[in-house]
């Protein structure tokens, strides 16, 4: 099969008549519906029904500036009664709060930060090295930034790109309200960025938005089917930047907050095909092999290293988690 | 005040080193427990600039942008030779505290006063003349404020908010 009838096939497939009745009773996007049938067969209504119910809030322990222990204690003594997620080192589910989780003198103080368990997982998979030098390539609001420089203790060197002027300040406010300081954060596109040789790249691309659905039902409808195309060439082209920066043995964890096959699988198998790359098997806690075939495309074998969080299988957002290692010379 | 476009990082010159000088005094503490790096970001037309404390392993990369939009640990900012603390800098000095620096320590309705950006009379458990670090009542800094006597016949005295952690609420994160 060539490039073109391979694309066809990804974008434009026919919609069922199922999938247009289950659009229509949860109010979405027909082409959302059908590629949801096509991936989850029946399971499709457990997703629809979940995409129902919001998310809880979920907070990740800062424990760069307390103990998790401590703040635990303290958020338990205000009122808020939390819950410790097994799976994430850091992160609580926000179980009851007598008020505003954002605006307890805890938050302010940097002390913890609101974020998504899929969110939080991408960056204990990609695993940052302490000590190393880091590309983060859409970084606002910083819920990942920070935690890569939580977790490397703020030694890394970590170079922060953000594109949207009405998000870097959010950026920053963020990255300071945590206490770190060894990142530099530069406003632009990091398909022009002029870096050399970082040891990781952190690419949480820009994305549809479909794996948010259950904190922002907008996004059920807000993408007509022809921005598919747009969102999957702008991940292509970032994550080709991000292959021809990083060092040779050097590492990119590509993350979407998404379900579609547009901007997971399709992506890695395009970038796959350039050569010089490798895909590094996931060891994580909870979630599923990618999908080697969709609609009669065989992704390249080595696609099922990546993963993917499903709201209704695994309580998160939705998610695509890929780990590449660039093959030295 | 942060900027809101990207500048290159430089030195701070005599000027701007007096004026950090001039407000680590304010606090009896001497520049060096302050900052150990400081640099500037020139901007273009603005007529302030953020000052960092930046991280010496930063140093090399920095140059490589032609515009960087922050780094390092924000202090603050000088305007026309004076400096202005950053909430991230009060972390810092507060750590001084009861050791080397006095610091205004504020009771449980003092504090919510004062991270509501108001002045503070009666919910003070002590008090430090001019400028100074304020703490509540768990020695957490809770912002910047000044101590003043307001009647010194009644012994009356007040912290003015200079800037508060309330303020990350009140302007949207």
């Amino acid at each position: 099969m060539n490039e073109s009838e391979k694309e066809n096939k990804i974008f434009n497939y026919e919609i069922s008549d199922e999938a247009k009745v289950l659009a229509e009773k949860y109010g979405y996007s027909d082409y959302i519906v059908e590629r949801y049938i096509k991936l989850l067969g029946e399971e499709v209504v457990d997703l629809l029904e979940i995409n129902d119910v919001p998310m809880p809030q979920t907070i990740r322990c800062n424990d760069f500036l307390i103990s998790c222990d401590e703040l635990e204690k303290r958020l338990k003594g205000k009122g808020f009664k939390i819950q410790k997620i097994p799976f994430l080192p850091h992160g609580y589910e926000i179980i009851e709060s007598p008020y505003n989780v954002g605006a307890t003198h805890e938050y302010l103080m940097g002390y913890y930060y609101l974020q998504d368990p899929g969110s939080m997982l991408v960056v204990y998979l990609m695993n940052p090295i302490k000590n190393s030098f880091i590309l983060d390539m859409a970084s606002a609001p910083g819920g990942k930034a920070s935690q890569i420089l939580q977790l490397t203790r703020d030694s890394v060197k970590l170079v922060s790109v953000e594109l949207k002027k009405e998000r870097i300040k959010a950026l920053r406010s963020n990255l300071q309200r945590m206490g770190f300081s060894s990142y530099v954060i530069l406003e632009g596109d990091a398909r022009k960025v002029s870096i050399k040789n970082p040891d990781m790249i952190l690419l949480d691309s820009p994305s549809s938005g479909e794996g948010i659905i259950r904190k922002d039902p907008k996004r059920k409808k807000s993408r007509q089917r022809k921005d598919m195309k747009k969102i999957h060439l702008l991940q292509y082209e970032l994550l080709s930047k991000a292959i021809d920066i990083v060092k040779p043995n050097g590492e990119i964890t590509y993350a979407a907050c998404t379900t579609a096959i547009e901007e997971g699988e399709y992506v890695i198998d395009k970038v796959l095909n350039k050569g010089k790359l490798d895909v590094i098997k996931i060891d994580s806690p909870i979630g599923d092999k990618a999908y080697e075939e969709f609609n009669g495309v065989r992704f390249d074998d080595r696609v099922k290293n990546c993963i993917r969080l499903w709201p209704h299988r695994h309580g998160t957002e939705g998610f695509f988690i890929c780990k590449l290692r660039k093959v030295e010379n | 005040m942060q900027a809101k476009k990207g500048g290159k990082l430089v030195n701070l010159n005599d000027k701007d080193l007096k004026a950090l000088n001039n407000f680590a005094s304010e606090l009896n503490l001497s520049i060096s427990s302050i900052v150990s790096n400081p640099k500037k970001l020139k901007i273009e037309g603005e007529k302030y600039n953020d000052v960092f404390d930046l991280p010496i392993q930063l140093e090399g990369i920095i140059n490589s942008f032609e515009s960087i939009y922050t780094t390092g640990f924000y202090l603050g900012y000088i305007k026309n030779s004076k400096f202005y603390p950053g909430l991230t800098l009060l972390r810092r000095v507060s750590r001084l505290c009861n050791n080397e620096i006095d610091c205004i320590k504020l009771n449980k309705k003092g504090e919510k006063q004062f991270l509501y950006g108001k002045e503070v009379k009666d919910n003070i458990i002590s008090f430090k003349l001019g400028l100074s670090v304020v703490l509540n009542e768990i020695d957490e800094p809770i912002g910047w404020g000044i101590g003043k006597v307001i009647n010194r016949k009644k012994g009356i005295k007040i912290v003015e908010p200079v800037k508060d952690l309330g303020w990350y609420l009140r302007r949207g994160g």
